[in-house]
């Protein structure tokens, strides 16, 4: 049986997304889909995630593609907005590009260099700073911070 | 300007005040009203303009307008909604900018009259996202901002967007924010005058005055 010729197919949108939060490990492939699934479940019912057709294509690291059907990237940027939890840890998904492509999609993936001026801030994930003015909790600061101490 | 109207950044939260502004900037934000216990903050950071606000809870009348004098001239009061009457004082009082909690307005708390006096005093409203993306409030949140939205079509008073957010990861950049509004019908450049929608508050336009020509 010949395959469906391309003007006949869904058409479909890619999104990048960049996934930051507290874990250990990065979430798995399907633990980003249950959590796009489950936050477009409760936002627009089933009739519309099941019209959306969401499916998590390619997850990397702190990069993810999410597909969606044409015509809802606006529900589906809403829908990853949305989610503030992730394997237990509080989480942010960022949507950096809508493409007609998987591989248009990840050209917009950008390679961070690990230098002063493109990393200004820290993360310290033991939740102990002790050089700064006593205050144990903070996880999240700046280098001007500490320089500041 | 794409402005935050409240952020509350404390302290002794998760984040120091200068990582979230970092994290603001990186959302697209280029100036925002930082409430909480921020002592020092400096006036900008991270190319993000850094405005100080107070949010006054509902309060009895006297205890209300002691709390809108004692704000700094500088600061950008915003004042918790409540019961109609309240909002109402809480408009014609000189020094109050915003008002905030719309999702958790009681019925009837923001009706046209409101609103129409919101458009002569010229005082804003605040969509607050984090009522949106917590799921707990999220439903009252959407219906409130629906209602508020068809009374700002009608009497053009200023509505502002803010993330409300104490952690960085409550910040949201402006796709996001405009996908996060239309689930109420906000369209696209209602969403951009809003996010630009502080300078109609703060420095509101002014009549023009014919000053007389010097005769020579």
């Amino acid at each position: 049986m010949r395959p469906l010729p391309p003007t006949l197919r869904e058409k479909r949108r890619y999104l990048l997304v960049k996934i930051t939060g507290e874990f250990s490990a990065m979430p798995r492939q399907l633990e980003i889909y249950h959590a796009v699934r489950d936050a477009a479940a409760e936002l627009f019912g089933d009739v519309g995630s099941a019209q959306m057709h969401i499916a998590v294509v390619w997850s990397e690291g702190e990069h993810a593609v999410i597909r969606c059907s044409r015509g809802w990237e606006q529900q589906t940027i809403a829908c990853a907005a949305v989610i503030t939890r992730l394997c237990e840890s509080p989480v942010m998904f960022r949507t950096i590009a809508v493409s007609g492509t998987v591989h248009g999609a990840k050209n917009h993936i950008k390679s961070t260099t690990w230098d002063s001026d493109s990393l200004p801030g820290y993360r310290c994930s033991g939740k102990k700073v002790d050089s700064l003015k006593g205050n144990n909790t903070q996880q999240y600061l700046t280098r001007d911070d500490i320089l500041k101490e | 300007m794409i402005t935050d109207a409240c952020i509350f950044a404390n302290q002794d939260g998760s984040a120091t005040p200068r990582r979230m502004l970092l994290t603001a900037k990186s959302c697209g934000v280029s100036r925002a009203v930082v409430c909480g216990n921020a002592p020092d903050i400096p006036p900008s950071y991270a190319g993000v303009t850094v405005l100080r606000g107070k949010v006054i809870g509902r309060q009895n009348g006297r205890q209300f307008f002691d709390a809108v004098r004692k704000c700094p001239k500088e600061c950008v009061v915003m004042v918790n909604v409540g019961e109609n009457s309240f909002n109402r004082t809480a408009i014609t009082t000189k020094g109050v900018h915003l008002l905030t909690g719309i999702a958790d307005l009681p019925k009837g708390g923001f009706d046209h009259i409101v609103a129409k006096m919101a458009a002569d005093h010229n005082t804003g409203v605040v969509f607050d996202l984090s009522r949106i993306i917590n799921p707990k409030s999220r439903r009252t949140a959407l219906s409130r901002y629906a209602e508020v939205l068809l009374l700002q079509r009608k009497y053009h008073f200023p509505l502002v967007i803010a993330s409300g957010t104490d952690t960085i990861f409550g910040f949201r950049n402006t796709t996001e924010t405009v996908a996060l509004c239309s689930l109420f019908g906000m369209t696209r450049p209602e969403i951009y005058a809003a996010l630009n929608g502080l300078d109609a508050v703060l420095f509101p336009p002014q009549m023009v005055t014919v000053v007389d020509k010097e005769e020579a």
